[in-house]
């Protein structure tokens, strides 16, 4: 039998699957837009389609999220208070070892962390920035030229455009860890895909200070048969 | 590559008729708002107040004052100027905002599917967007009618001679030889679209100068739409950056890694165990290697090589 941790609720996992999946049909869809010549290649009636889902997922990626915060509200809660915890030296020396962890994980005993690692931190809150970015700006650009000032709209533009750089820059980095790609955090994704439950070991490993409070507390574990 | 041709207009001669506006809009069969208090009274012979989907040419109205006791109207020709450096084409993602053949700026509206970054990106806000239909409209040159061997519609109807259209060349040297006929009583007198946006398919003669007629002094591409221009180049080099980083750590970490049973938490003597023994709380982050490395430590204390088992 293996201790496992429950890391994610239902709700934690509705609402980063309902950003995941709408996040790349929209990536894919602004992609066509995007890219200069790739619309014109494909045809007007891909791209018009392509628009069209592109508008009609941006409005789900801004409700369906809502929905799963509405559903449990400590959720969010929850986030909020770990992306602005302060810092301490655990969290410093992480985020200045971890350029060189990445390359060789075996030479490093990384710090223990907290519910969130502090790069991931750093990265979630601009993340979380980007795709409020992209949630005003989506909806400045559907409101369009007629109602709003051409500048507001040239902003917005810009505004979606770059996050969009940005973005996928973080997304590749966050699928390679996230995904478990990167050999270390290869048990991970079960937290996410799975049923939420991160074994023992693998939450001592990456989150030591959080598994410490949680296996002493007992509240959140259980027992099962080792996957 | 500027176009090979190129409309004249002429602002000492234009009396504001709109007959221009009234021929582009009959000619591309642009509807007019006709219920009552679709166009209320401005205060101007203005009208209407600015270009929409269905207004694509219009004449700006200014009053000038010549001098203590004469005022007088400069009239100004709020259109497509069909720029060689044209922004609305580099923004259009579907080739509906494209070069025709002789160098003029047509929008393809077959083509368009409403996105209006050509609306944002043009510094002469000339580029609508129709509701009627959800496309970007704005002035086509009459390419239908150039085809048929016909003039634009608008120069078609300007009873003055205030338009002339022509090779561009001839319409530059033309507006040059009336810019210096004017020049005695108009001192500021301009010859606009011949640099500007590296030349125009509209040149314009202006008495008063640019401004006075309601045109906008050295124009340029918004510095926001040429950064969004590199945009995909840029997140292109970033995406493969991420990509490459991303290879290098996957080799790097390759073989690293930990049993799923081999951490474990001591309940009682609350501490985390590595294969059962308790882990040493002082243990460098850095586990072996260089010298200077082994002098970080998690919790400041100096750590000897070898000290730290490692949790791999």
């Amino acid at each position: 039998m293996t201790k496992y941790i429950r890391r994610h609720n239902f709700w934690a996992r509705f609402v980063h699957w309902a950003y995941a999946v709408f996040g790349i049909i929209l990536l894919i869809t602004g992609l066509t837009i995007f890219v200069p010549g790739l619309g014109e290649l494909l045809g007007v009636e891909v791209l018009q389609t392509s628009s069209q889902v592109h508008m009609i997922v941006g409005i789900l990626f801004v409700v369906v999220p809502i929905i799963g915060y509405i559903a449990k509200p400590s959720n969010l809660k929850h986030i909020l208070q770990n992306l602005f915890r302060r810092w301490d030296k655990d969290d410093v020396d992480f985020m200045k070892f971890f350029p060189l962890y990445l390359f060789n994980p075996k030479k490093y005993n990384m710090p223990k962390q907290h519910y969130i690692k502090s790069g991931q931190r750093a990265s979630d809150i601009v993340m979380y920035l980007l795709i409020l970015v992209f949630m005003v700006s989506g909806v400045l650009m559907l409101v369009g030229t007629n109602l709003l000032p051409v500048w507001v709209f040239a902003v917005a533009k810009f505004a979606h455009q770059l996050a969009f750089v940005l973005f996928a820059v973080l997304l590749v980095v966050h699928i390679f860890l996230g995904a478990g790609i990167f050999q270390p955090y290869r048990r991970l994704p079960r937290g996410m895909f799975g049923d939420g439950l991160v074994s023992e070991s693998d939450a001592l490993y990456h989150w030591g200070h959080w598994a410490e409070e949680e296996l002493a507390s007992g509240e959140n574990v259980v027992e099962k048969p080792s996957s | 590559m500027a176009s090979s041709i190129a409309i004249l207009f002429d602002a000492s001669k234009c009396t504001g008729c709109k007959g221009c506006q009234v021929a582009c809009k009959s000619w591309n069969q642009l509807p007019a708002p006709l219920d009552f208090g679709d166009a209320p009274f401005s205060g101007t012979y203005e009208s209407p107040m600015e270009n929409t989907g269905d207004t694509w040419l219009r004449i700006t109205f200014d009053e000038i004052e010549v001098d203590e006791n004469r005022v007088t109207l400069s009239f100004g020709r709020d259109a497509c100027k069909h720029c060689s450096d044209a922004p609305c084409v580099s923004v259009c993602s579907s080739g509906a905002c494209h070069r025709a053949h002789n160098g003029t700026i047509v929008l393809d509206e077959s083509k368009c599917f409403g996105c209006q970054y050509c609306v944002a990106a043009c510094p002469f806000k000339v580029p609508k967007f129709s509701d009627r239909d959800n496309k970007a409209k704005k002035c086509s040159f009459c390419q239908d009618r150039l085809q048929n061997g016909l003039t634009p519609a608008c120069r078609k109807s300007c009873p003055v001679g205030a338009l002339d259209f022509g090779a561009r060349k001839d319409m530059m040297a033309k507006a040059q030889r009336r810019a210096l006929e004017l020049m005695p009583d108009f001192p500021n007198v301009e010859v606009y679209g011949v640099t500007q946006m590296d030349g125009m398919g509209v040149i314009s003669i202006l008495p008063f100068g640019a401004a006075e007629h309601r045109e906008t002094v050295n124009p340029q591409a918004p510095l926001m739409t040429r950064i969004e221009n590199a945009l995909p180049a840029i997140a292109g080099v970033g995406v493969l950056g991420a990509l490459g980083v991303t290879a290098a750590a996957f080799i790097g970490g390759r073989g690293s890694g930990y049993t799923e049973e081999q951490y474990t938490y001591d309940k009682v003597r609350r501490v985390t165990c590595d294969g059962g023994k308790p882990m040493d709380p002082d243990a460098p982050i850095v586990k072996v290697g260089l010298k200077t490395e082994n002098k970080v430590n998690a919790k400041g204390a100096e750590a000897k090589e070898g000290e730290v088992k490692s949790n791999d």
